[in-house]
């Protein structure tokens, strides 16, 4: 029946980033429920903050390798070793954008079946989930900080412009605690959530 | 427990614990992680640790992938996708079904700036839904063409699905690109076929619209130039070697911002909503690539893939059997697997059992050729019931279409999917012939 429907237009491209997802996100198999709204407003505002940085230093990666190319091109002068700053400042950013993604439940999940279960027990899983999610959170900083100590110790560095290792690892560290903070906070709040 | 079997058997648990809502990256570490540990030791599981998280998201190919993220999200905000869909529409927009088919034109234009399907589904939507609705054209084909036509977002290099699988398979990003391209052609072309077909057996679905003014034509179709130079210069770039792909993905970001700023359309709160887009995407693949690494370390030492592929290859089955099975068995998964986490499960397993079988191909080119049927079947799985995400999305945002209603307006575009993925079977150089020639 063509003029029985109608499109909803705004929400892609013009909305707020924080509400045109929630329709791509009800349907499209992303957490319906952030967690991070839970969070106090503080911390929302903390996790934004880090995120930013990241971005401001992948925005910089951009900026560093056009002047590289052009400088390459234009004038035979490369910026030397540009390559092992991208990878490393792109890697830190990565873990600047962990907590961001966690608090605005942006982690893929896959909605199979779990969306016809009753709610205490969606409840329970999201709960479980949570807790699995704080172990892996918490093992994988805890191996950074061991990792970037070793890296410290061995005076490990780039190839090319001997960048020390530690500093990337230290500098990705802070991010990843704050990955795990979060993933504490939205376990208390779902089990919390369970008992009642 | 053979080792084997213990492998099979956790594949088994990590897909029971994604089907249960576990988030895909923890399922895939977990799982990995207690492989891993059983095989060889908690102390080498720990080792791993230390080095294996920051050393996968800081590995220079893998780079490319939040650039190109950046560079699509620019595209989004600054709605290049109205001059695209404009310029094809002044080419067939006056035909019956002709603004389905601009549909289609427009998102393979949008996706050569665009690695990602559903972003590239949603961002046309957001154009030429109001368009068809107000032309007539009915619910199931407008839905449906902007599901398929945003599949075209990962065909048409740069495709995100398609680095991964080159950093897994340790192939060149470039050549996959340049092997996609001609593929991607005959996708959209193939859309079109299925458009026209479409509406000459139900002519009211897709009714004529009024042809537009010439003048009007000729400025509609020039405005779709900018994105056409980007194209050029990035894919471009690469093909010759004049720039690395992390290159051409951070001088393509910055020539989209360039572009949308010199068309009035990037203020800085878009551009900062963009660069918060890209993170959250980022962290998502990112996060699941870390599961993956522990995933496939434990994969690894259980030496399931070696053992496989030398199963296979002492049964007698005929390759091309064995690569169909393949392709069905991404078929059945894709239909209700998130795809990012179906590649990272299985091409570790099925890549060397592939690129082990005769075909009369070298390796590599047996790589290039695997890869783009994997892309194209993983593109089948974003569109099939009952977890056809980009169906979801794009019903989503027309409202009063049934979600049955979209999932018909897709089956003809399902049916040249299907023949595509049949042409590329059975002759591989549509996908070779490109790479060939660099």
């Amino acid at each position: 029946m063509p003029g029985a429907w109608s499109p909803r237009t705004a929400m892609i491209s013009n909305g707020r980033p924080g509400e045109d997802r929630e329709a791509v996100v009800a349907a499209g198999g992303r957490d319906p429920s952030p967690p991070g709204r839970h969070l106090g407003a503080r911390l929302q505002r903390l996790v934004r903050m880090v995120a930013i940085a990241g971005g401001l230093l992948m925005v910089g990666v951009v900026l560093m390798t056009v002047i590289s190319v052009l400088g390459r091109y234009l004038f035979s002068a490369p910026i030397p070793g540009d390559y092992e700053i991208t990878e490393l400042a792109l890697g830190i950013a990565v873990f600047a954008f962990l907590p961001y993604c966690h608090a605005r439940g942006g982690n893929i999940v896959v909605e199979f079946f779990t969306g016809r279960l009753r709610p205490r027990y969606q409840a329970a899983l999201a709960a479980v989930h949570s807790v699995v999610f704080t172990l892996v959170a918490g093992l994988v900083t805890w191996r950074l900080l061991v990792g970037g100590m070793h890296k410290l110790r061995d005076g490990e560095t780039t190839l090319f412009l001997g960048i020390p290792l530690h500093w990337a690892y230290f500098a990705a560290l802070p991010c990843a605690g704050l990955l795990t903070a979060i993933c504490v906070l939205v376990a208390l709040r779902y089990a919390h959530a369970l008992r009642r | 427990m053979t080792s084997f079997e213990f492998a099979g058997l956790l594949f088994a648990v990590c897909l029971v614990l994604i089907a249960l809502r576990m988030p895909v990256a923890v399922a895939m570490f977990v799982v990995g992680g207690f492989g891993f540990a059983s095989l060889a030791g908690w102390p080498a599981f720990l080792n791993l640790l230390n080095t294996a998280p920051f050393g996968r998201v800081s590995s220079y190919t893998l780079s490319v992938l939040p650039l190109f993220l950046l560079m699509g999200q620019l595209a989004t905000r600054s709605g290049l996708s109205r001059s695209l869909f404009d310029s094809a529409r002044a080419c067939v927009g006056h035909r019956r079904g002709g603004l389905a088919v601009s549909t289609v034109f427009g998102c393979a234009a949008f996706g050569s700036v665009c690695g990602s399907s559903i972003a590239t589904g949603a961002t046309m939507a957001s154009v030429a839904l109001p368009e068809m609705r107000r032309h007539g054209y009915s619910g199931a084909l407008a839905t449906g063409t902007l599901a398929a036509g945003g599949t075209l977002g990962i065909l048409i290099p740069p495709s995100i699905i398609l680095v991964i699988y080159a950093v897994i398979t340790e192939q060149s990003v470039g050549k996959l690109f340049l092997a996609a391209l001609l593929p991607g052609i005959i996708a959209t072309l193939g859309y079109a076929v299925a458009i026209a077909v479409y509406v000459r057996l139900s002519p009211d679905s897709g009714p004529p619209a009024p042809s537009l003014p010439f003048r009007a034509r000729i400025r509609s179709l020039a405005a779709g130039w900018p994105v056409a130079a980007i194209f050029l210069l990035v894919i471009g770039g690469i093909y010759l070697g004049v720039f690395t792909p992390t290159e051409a993905a951070a001088i393509g970001a910055a020539a989209t911002a360039l572009l949308a700023i010199a068309l009035g359309r990037l203020s800085w709160k878009g551009f900062a909503s963009s660069v918060l887009e890209t993170a959250q995407t980022t962290a998502a693949i990112f996060l699941i690539l870390i599961g993956a690494e522990i995933y496939n370390g434990f994969l690894a030492l259980s030496q399931l893939p070696v053992g496989l592929s030398a199963a296979l290859a002492s049964s007698g089955l005929a390759p091309m059997t064995i690569m169909i099975g393949i392709l069905l068995i991404y078929l059945l998964l894709g239909c209700v697997m998130d795809s990012l986490a179906m590649i990272l499960l299985t091409v570790p397993v099925f890549f060397p059992l592939v690129t082990g079988l005769e075909f009369g191909l070298t390796e590599p080119e047996i790589a290039i050729w695997f890869g783009i049927l994997t892309l194209i079947v993983v593109e089948i799985g974003l569109i099939t019931p009952p977890i056809g995400l980009n169906v979801y999305v794009i019903n989503s945002l027309a409202d009063g279409v049934s979600l049955g209603e979209s999932f018909r307006g897709i089956f003809p575009f399902l049916l040249v999917d299907f023949a595509r993925v049949a042409m590329l079977l059975a002759v591989p150089v549509t996908c070779l012939w490109l790479p060939r020639l660099d």
